[in-house]
């Protein structure tokens, strides 16, 4: 009778310990061994791509019919838009300009053979879905993306690397991560600076105060061609540091980002072509 | 059923929704459901599905499995101690 009462209280234990030492050793995997963790990762993203497919497919459908917006506003949206659009087109005739220039003056100079191939994709999985800040894209090794490519919205913002590449989707890192750190150059002056990452698409930097920067300054990527990494938002100056805190963050929205284009080949510095 | 439902709204939650929400539900049915370990492995597919290691977090890629444990264990032991339960 004894015996029997100790074996009722027995099995479950067993079982739960069992369970408990099962997960422990999946995590600890999962964390310290990359190799399980990327082919664990990449199977994660096959079962997860047809269904994060599936809500861009149902607000593109959304956005086609427009079932989700009034016709007085849309009508209203669209003359605003169109007005801000042909703003812009002036200002880009300029720098259309300037940017052909520039890749001429770089051909003369010899630094040709510098332009890599982009592919368009879709975002499948944004910020803030997971306090990762990563994307899911719906391009993979079968359209030629590899591990580090760089990932860029609206042309000239890059915005990430590809850190996981499956055959049709894969996993992009940005560059705002939390803790993540990145070369910059900061202003006109051209300062050199280490930006840490604060998530969707935030960073922030330290720059001794004599340091010249305001609100509205770019800050770029050290490279060859143009790679936007922010728009100064505000400085933090105390008068008992000897540093100043810079603030800035991406001219891209991470919350709302429905495409992006991925530079096969990877490593930055370069520009672009189709 | 509550179990059906519970697992339903996790796996909705974490497919659509943002992960502060996802946090509200996992609470939700770890206090409506007995004795949830299902919400671990949830935790681990979420994780592998979108986790990088992230230096903030000590370099860590399990954020979801291991905010999930904590909250298991926290609510079982919470569930034990509480009259109204």
């Amino acid at each position: 009778m004894k015996t029997h009462f100790h074996r009722q209280h027995k099995e479950p234990f067993i079982v739960l310990a069992g369970g408990i030492i099962l997960v422990v050793i999946i995590l600890f995997l999962i964390w310290r061994v990359s190799a399980v963790s990327d082919v664990l990762s990449r199977g994660m993203l096959r079962l997860g791509v047809p269904l994060l497919s599936l809500e861009q497919k149902a607000t593109e459908s959304a956005v086609r019919s427009n079932t989700l917006v009034s016709k007085k506003t849309l009508i209203k949206d669209n003359e605003a838009l169109r007005e801000e659009n042909a703003a812009f087109r002036v200002s880009l005739l300029g720098y259309s300009i300037i940017k052909k220039e520039n890749e001429e003056l770089r051909s003369l100079l010899g630094r040709t053979g510098l332009y890599h191939t982009r592919i368009l994709s879709a975002v499948l999985s944004k910020p803030p879905r997971a306090p990762y800040d990563t994307l899911i894209i719906d391009v993979g090794t079968e359209d030629g993306i590899s591990q580090g490519d760089r990932v860029f919205a609206f042309r000239d913002v890059a915005i990430g690397t590809v850190v996981l590449a499956d055959e049709s989707a894969s996993k992009v890192k940005l560059f705002s991560s939390p803790g993540e750190d990145i070369d910059v150059v900061v202003g006109d002056d051209h300062i050199a600076a280490i930006a840490h990452g604060r998530g969707g698409g935030n960073f922030e930097l330290r720059l001794p105060r004599g340091v010249h920067s305001a609100a509205g300054d770019p800050i770029v990527f050290p490279s060859m061609g143009i790679e936007i990494a922010g728009v100064v938002e505000y400085v933090e100056s105390d008068s008992s540091s000897s540093f100043q805190t810079v603030i800035f963050k991406s001219p891209v929205n991470m919350f709302e980002l429905r495409f992006v284009e991925v530079q096969v080949g990877g490593g930055g510095g370069t520009r672009v072509s189709g | 059923m509550a179990r059906v439902l519970a697992h339903s709204a996790l796996f909705i939650s974490l497919s659509f929704f943002p992960w502060w929400m996802t946090l509200i539900v996992a609470l939700g049915a770890l206090f409506l459901v007995r004795n949830f370990y299902e919400i671990v492995f949830w935790g681990i597919a979420t994780d592998l599905l979108y986790g990088v290691p992230v230096r903030s977090f000590f370099g860590v890629n399990i954020i979801f499995t291991a905010s999930f444990l904590a909250a298991y264990v926290g609510a079982e032991f919470l569930k034990r101690r509480l009259r109204f339960y």
